[in-house]
């Protein structure tokens, strides 16, 4: 699949943006958390850019700033996406659910029920979580790293077993002869794991794309690489440079290949953090404009990561040469971006501007900035796709659609239309109906168990 | 609050019908099983006629004969439910949802979520599940009988007080100002021996604060949890006076629980096929038993008609000598019923099309007929509401709604239009945020 063009995906989470203070801005409603319009608004303006999905981050439970920090996370992955899905066509939708607190079967029935009635738009995004105020919303301590994968590996082989229980030609409903379904086609799993498991059936047929994609997320522990291998066909990344996501991207698509898959079966995606602005003085001002304050307190971890003492009094100056002599990269990946920013000699202000601490490459200007940076790492390998999270999504979404897509589609590395009517189809990922059988072998009978080790083809190796 | 109207929910499960072969209508896309746009409009519909609320009932197993009909139950009914909120505005939103295996804070989450996004129309139908099928799905086995509702007490107190956990004093968000008062965005901090939750959640008070309960009419522990958190109960009585014993009893142990009975509401199960005539009713429910298999359902009806010998030919009226044999079973108001029928005249066909059968009363008849039904049970004091069951939506919910409606209004049985937004208005139920303080426990 060479000629795959380059995707994008819209992160949503809290309604205002991910620069600090978005929620402040006076273009925005700081209440847009709660209003599902606004984020059908966005959801519309990145079908309109042809994204190829919505990407749901999930952290179920409250951040310690909530005072002056809004909420960052969507008032409810399955619920936002379900209302969204009745406002869109053809985007598709990867929450985030985690395997460690969930059963598999609520998992598998609300991720295929939003599948049928969207008309196979929904992903998965299998987690694991470790994280103890989110452990303890569900009244449980963090389990330890092994148990929570077996966990998750479980879970994953659980519900795509289930997907796959009403087979796709179980469904006759002939009203002549009053057969509805073939029930011989539409039988139990019995899948017996150490920590879940699941008799079945599910009772939902298949949809337009058979079942929901699987999606991992995260940094490429051997943990995650695993299970990212076996069941993934999109993995979303957090990486900083060509050079650490190309490695990455290498490492995910060699876990496919050693689970028996095809490695171009699962999709990389790198993160962005745009401000698209008509200059770049013009887009450093409006996120010092928002995000100021949140801005000058990250003064002491920018000294650190470049080695330096930096003080308030120079933030509307430029390092001095003897700093600038003395800085080296620290072992943050995004001191060496901080020290380029820096050394083309920018305030320590507009250093901070540029975004240099965020979670993603940020990227501030004019589109061509934006198209430029998409294109260098598409070309070079380095990811699939990009997922973005715009500074302010309520006119983020819009300029990036209007002013960036189009550069990328007069360079030809990015679609004029929807290539499919399915996140499957627009993935650019095979057909899978139940579990791999390239990974899983051939058709499960009776009572089987399931788990990290269940029907691995390595033990046979 | 007294209700001066009767509360009109839609028992809206699948898309089909409350009849076993809705499906096979000539009318009926038999794929609308998983038709959201087959839903939408049908509460569309159910929202013209001002219909209280929207219901989907829900089983976590397979159930009945899929061979032979449609699924019994829903997708998923929180799915299904915020997709069905963007097509409509102000009827309410009825989720059934077990408390054995979701957990609470998930619940809360859904739920609450759903109600923001809706602005204030979702109730929750709280349930146990008790079903070994059920707990099989989950890999688990069921509680012992008299366990069945501690997991019940558990999430309902947890979901009630994470809803409440972001304060309604935790205000707007302020641009120049704070985005919530922490004060008032506080851990819950609830742990019992099953489930547990620290909170909060972040889910700010929808228009009508949090969801409303319903939870089934029930006796003993499931009598006792209705009593201590549903705003609504919804029964399946026979007669009026079993109806009646219901309601008093939901009433008395709502109060033995510190709660005002007027703030419970009482619905019953009542179905309906509605015909210009009563013949044409008839002849509808009888294209669709047509479907069904007629031997079965004579040897059920000989039984009920208390004959030894069975009814072999559905189209001719009981014979002289049948009608001196038939005994109605006492404390049995479908046998009953159906003996009545019987005398009256009527075929076997026709007394089965009659459903006699169906697991509530049901009238198959004019729009003035199921009128003078609901006004007979409301006036006397046998249910503040109803849930309306039909045997095909297709043509059943627009009958209702056309027909049956503007009867109800003119009696000044419904109101003339919405009153309010929410669904806690539409149920005339007082505000209510986190646990009912009425139950809080003694604080520690």
């Amino acid at each position: 699949m060479t000629d795959q063009k380059l995707m994008l995906a819209l992160a949503l989470h809290d309604g205002t943006g991910s620069l600090a203070n978005s929620w402040r801005a006076p273009h925005v409603d700081p209440a847009a958390y709660a209003d599902i319009d606004a984020n059908i608004r966005y959801a519309q303006s990145a079908e309109r850019g042809i994204f190829t999905f919505l990407f749901i981050p999930d952290f179920p439970a409250v951040r310690a700033d909530i005072e002056h920090g809004s909420v960052r996370n969507i008032i409810d992955p399955m619920i936002s996406l379900t209302a969204i899905s009745q406002a869109t066509s053809r985007i598709g939708f990867v929450a985030t659910g985690s395997t460690s607190f969930q059963e598999p079967f609520n998992h598998a029935r609300q991720f295929k029920a939003l599948d049928v009635i969207s008309h196979g738009r929904a992903g998965w995004n299998a987690v694991t979580t470790s994280d103890p105020a989110v452990a303890a919303n569900y009244g449980r301590p963090v389990a330890e790293r092994s148990e929570r994968y077996a966990r998750a590996h479980e879970s994953v082989q659980i519900v795509q077993a289930l997907w796959g229980s009403w087979e796709e030609d179980a469904w006759i409903k002939d009203k002549a002869t009053g057969r509805y379904i073939d029930s011989a086609k539409l039988q139990p799993i019995n899948l017996q794991g150490e920590h879940v498991a699941s008799r079945g059936p599910l009772a939902i047929p298949p949809s337009e794309q058979g079942q929901p994609v699987i999606f991992s997320s995260g940094g490429p522990s051997p943990h995650l690489l695993s299970l990212a291998g076996r069941y993934a066909s999109g993995f979303v990344a957090e990486v900083w440079t060509i050079d650490e996501a190309r490695a990455q991207r290498q490492l995910v698509r060699r876990a496919a290949q050693e689970a028996g898959r095809d490695p171009d079966d699962i999709k990389f995606f790198a993160g962005i953090m745009p401000t698209v602005a008509p200059s770049v003085r013009k887009g450093l001002d409006r996120r010092i404009a928002i995000a100021g304050d949140a801005l000058e307190a990250q003064l002491p971890h920018l000294s650190s990561m470049l080695g330096v003492q930096l003080e308030r009094n120079q933030l509307d100056l430029p390092l001095t040469d003897q700093q600038l002599s003395r800085a080296q990269p620290s072992g943050d990946p995004r001191s060496g971006i901080a020290l380029n920013v820096a050394r083309q000699g920018w305030t320590i202000r507009d250093v901070l501007a540029h975004g240099v601490i965020d979670f993603h490459p940020t990227v501030v200007g004019p589109a061509e900035l934006h198209a430029d940076h998409l294109q260098e790492w598409f070309e070079a390998g380095a990811a699939d796709g990009f997922w973005l999270s715009p500074d302010i999504f309520e006119d983020g979404v819009d300029a990036f659609v209007d002013e960036v897509v189009p550069l990328l589609q007069q360079r030809g590395i990015y679609p004029t239309e929807y290539p499919g009517d399915t996140l499957r189809e627009n993935l650019g990922v095979p057909d899978q109906y139940g579990l791999d059988p390239r990974v899983f072998g051939a058709a499960r009978s009776d009572q089987q168990s399931v788990g990290e080790n269940a029907n691995d083809p390595r033990r046979h190796t | 609050m007294k209700n001066d109207h009767m509360i009109l929910g839609l028992a809206l499960t699948n898309n089909f019908g409350a009849h076993s072969a809705s499906w096979r209508m000539p009318h009926v896309d038999p794929r609308a099983y998983t038709d959201i746009d087959v839903t939408a409009k049908h509460a569309q519909t159910a929202e013209r006629g001002g219909l209280d609320f929207i219901f989907i009932a829900d089983r976590l197993f397979l159930t009945g004969d899929l061979a032979a009909s449609n699924p019994l139950f829903n997708l998923d009914p929180i799915v299904t439910l915020a997709a069905v909120a963007r097509a409509t505005e102000r009827i309410g939103l009825v989720a059934t949802a077990s408390t054995s295996f979701t957990e609470p804070y998930l619940l809360a989450r859904q739920l609450k979520a759903l109600d923001v996004i809706s602005h204030g129309r979702v109730g929750w139908n709280a349930v146990p599940s008790f079903e070994p099928d059920a707990f099989a799905n989950f890999g688990k086995t069921p509680p012992a009988r008299e366990n069945k509702y501690e997991r019940l007490h558990e999430a309902m107190q947890i979901v009630q007080a994470l809803w409440g956990s972001w304060g309604q004093e935790a205000g707007q968000p302020d641009q120049s100002g704070v985005f919530a008062d922490p004060a008032h965005v506080q851990p819950v901090n609830l742990f019992g021996s099953q489930v547990g939750a620290r909170g909060p959640l972040p889910v700010p008070p929808s228009e009508q604060g949090q969801p409303i309960i319903l939870m089934p009419a029930s006796s003993g522990l499931g009598l006792q949890a209705a009593a201590m958190y549903a705003n609504v109960v919804i029964g399946m009585p026979s007669s009026i006076q079993e109806s009646r014993a219901q309601r008093e009893m939901v009433r008395q142990a709502v109060a033995a629980a510190g709660r005002d009975p007027e703030d419970v509401k009482f619905l019953a199960f009542v179905g309906f096929t509605i015909g210009t005539t009563e013949l044409e009713a008839l002849e509808a429910r009888r294209a669709l038993d047509a479907n069904l298999d007629i031997q079965e359902q004579l040897h059920r009806l000989s039984s009920y008609l208390g004959l030894r010998q069975q009814v072999t030919e559905p189209d001719k009226p009981l014979s002289a000598a049948q009608l001196a044999a038939v005994r109605a079973r006492p404390q049995d108001a479908r046998s009953r019923r159906a003996v009545g029928l019987a005398q009256a005249g009527w075929s076997p066909r026709d007394i089965l099309a009659h459903a006699v059968f169906d697991p509530y009363p049901a009238v198959v008849g004019t729009a003035e007929q199921v009128a003078d039904h609901l006004q007979e049970w409301f006036e006397a004091g046998a249910a503040d509401g109803f849930m309306l069951n039909f045997d095909d939506f297709s043509t059943e919910i627009e009958h209702f709604v056309d027909q049956v409606v503007p009867i109800l209004r003119q009696r000044s049985l419904v109101p003339g239009a919405y009153a309010g937004r929410t669904l806690r208005e539409h149920a005339g139920l007082p505000p209510q945020y986190g646990l009912d303080p009425a139950l809080a426990p003694p604080s520690t």
